[in-house]
């Protein structure tokens, strides 16, 4: 196991200087992990339909959790493909995960407006 | 070993067979202990012995194997008396661990004499299993809870604020004896006189200190003491409640079932005398035959070296962890028991384990069951480093290269 699959460098950028910080509900502090996925997130999906956000939801927690590492990415992921090295480490698997339920949550709870 | 001589820390160390092996390639470094600790061949051979020999039901058998059974367990509870200096063997009740040990007092205790307006006092540093139970019983009685404030980061009880806190509203004070963040030791003696000069009841969470220094509830002066076997060298599963007779009489059963009872008919049945009243069902056999190995093993070495031993750790680790830069370490400075929290600068807790262990190092990360706590101290999560007898100087050194290490990995590219 190669712990640069983990930490790859756009992940230490987006944990030191996470984008959008603050703009979240619920912008708060985690690990490298969770703070660069929810990083990315916010740029993938500031501004977007709703679709967009569910299919890119989707195509995220295939790429973590589906039981057979998928043979290709999903293109729309765009940067958040470097999260796929946190399937090798499945103690981690849910940092990365975490921001994304809460905006599973967000989008449940808005489904009425 | 005579308990006068100085234990050969070296030699203790092979008793352990799970220290020797490496993790991703890198010799471990077991520094979780705070956690669970490792089991030595002798309580690894206790459990397998019982199994492969006398394994049967207790109490009610009449053949052979029975009876071995039977006494061995009950032979363990006389010896976790004589461990803890308890008055009596019924004082000891057979539990899953401190955390089951703390929702039996609550339920059975607390049920019987909280009522609204009485207060229960905990400690701002109180482990979850010593909060939660006691918020569900306030819900049921009407009764509130409150803190003990710690001073922050060197972890202290605020001696001040609990002589205020101390009203003629508070029924019972628990605490733990030792923190299993701050490593804190707390003067239990002295908080267990002051409340009972008041006629507070008083609970003692003594599962980070069992196994690491000695542990006299007569001398401590409290009512209800709990712990667990798996922190000092005895298997998950089983755990202690130690209750002073004449409140563990007065307690209503809290799980019904066989053993627990005198007779029963269809209607209404009749408790069993203690200890045997809190312990319904087949209990956990092998653990407390397991268990009275370990306090064996653990009386060989002698625990007031163990406490020696650990301090000695802890201080090192703490001088050593303050030569990183910014490092940010919690607890007193000095007299704490073995272990360290501290926060890496600009690497979450999370990140320092996960590259800790690829390094062969076991490190704890996260709020460590103590999540007001963490609040409190203004920090989302920390790492954790706590020590055995079996730890060693050498591989405190080897844990700071590898966290030097760690934050040069994470500042690249910066």
């Amino acid at each position: 196991m190669d712990l640069d699959e983990l930490y790859k460098e756009v992940v230490l950028d987006h944990c030191r200087r996470p984008r959008n910080f603050g703009e979240m509900p619920d912008a708060g502090n985690g690990c490298s992990l969770c703070m660069a996925s929810a990083s990315m997130m916010t740029q993938k999906i500031k501004n977007k339909p709703r679709a967009n956000a569910e299919s890119l939801w989707t195509s995220l927690h295939d790429m973590l959790t589906a039981r057979e590492e998928p043979k290709d990415l999903d293109d729309k992921l765009g940067d958040l493909q470097v999260l796929v090295g946190v399937r090798k480490f499945p103690m981690r698997v849910k940092c990365a995960t975490l921001p994304w339920q809460a905006l599973k949550q967000a989008l449940e709870e808005n489904k009425s407006a | 070993m005579p308990a006068s001589s100085q234990p050969d820390w070296s030699v203790i160390r092979q008793d352990f067979p799970i220290l020797h092996q490496e993790v991703h390639g890198k010799p471990l470094i077991y520094f979780d202990n705070a956690a669970t600790s490792q089991k030595p061949r002798a309580v690894l051979d206790a459990l397998m012995h019982y199994y492969e020999r006398d394994n049967a039901n207790v109490h009610r058998g009449i053949h052979e194997l029975s009876m071995r059974a039977t006494n061995g367990y009950e032979g363990a509870r006389e010896r976790t008396a004589n461990f803890i200096n308890a008055g009596k063997s019924c004082e000891i009740i057979f539990t899953r661990g401190t955390t089951e040990s703390i929702n039996l007092v609550a339920n059975t205790w607390g049920m019987a004499n909280l009522k609204e307006g009485d207060i229960i006092l905990l400690t701002e540093m109180e482990h979850h299993s010593n909060i939660v139970p006691w918020q569900l019983i306030a819900k049921r009685t009407g009764a509130k809870l409150a803190y003990v404030p710690v001073t922050g980061d060197e972890g202290q009880l605020d001696f001040e604020a609990l002589d205020k806190l101390f009203t003629p509203q508070v029924k019972l004070f628990a605490f733990t004896q030792a923190s299993n963040t701050l490593g804190t030791v707390n003067p239990a003696k002295e908080l267990c006189a002051k409340a009972r000069a008041l006629g507070i009841t008083t609970l003692v969470d003594a599962a980070q200190s069992i196994g690491h220094m000695p542990v006299d509830v007569q001398d401590i002066g409290c009512d209800f003491l709990v712990f667990s076997g798996h922190k000092m060298c005895g298997p998950t599963g089983i755990g202690v409640l130690w209750g002073r007779e004449e409140l563990l009489e007065k307690m209503p059963p809290w799980q019904g079932g066989g053993d627990m009872i005198s007779s029963v008919d269809f209607f209404e049945s009749r408790w069993n005398t203690l200890p045997h009243k809190f312990e319904a069902g087949t209990p956990d056999i092998s653990g407390p035959i397991a268990l009275h190995t370990a306090m064996d093993y653990l009386d060989a070495i002698g625990r007031d070296k163990i406490f020696a031993h650990d301090q000695e750790l802890a201080a090192y680790a703490y001088q050593r962890l303050k030569e990183i830069p910014h490092l940010r370490a919690f607890g007193p400075h000095s007299g704490r028991s073995g272990l360290v929290s501290f926060v890496l600068p600009e690497v979450h807790a999370h990140d320092v384990v996960t590259l800790a262990d690829h390094r062969g190092l076991a490190l704890r990360g996260g709020h460590h069951c103590n999540q007001p706590l963490m609040r409190k101290l203004n920090v989302n999560s920390t790492a954790r480093a706590s020590f055995y007898f079996y730890n060693t100087m050498d591989e405190i050194d080897r844990m700071i290269v590898i966290l030097l290490e760690i934050q040069q990995y994470f500042s690249r590219g910066s």
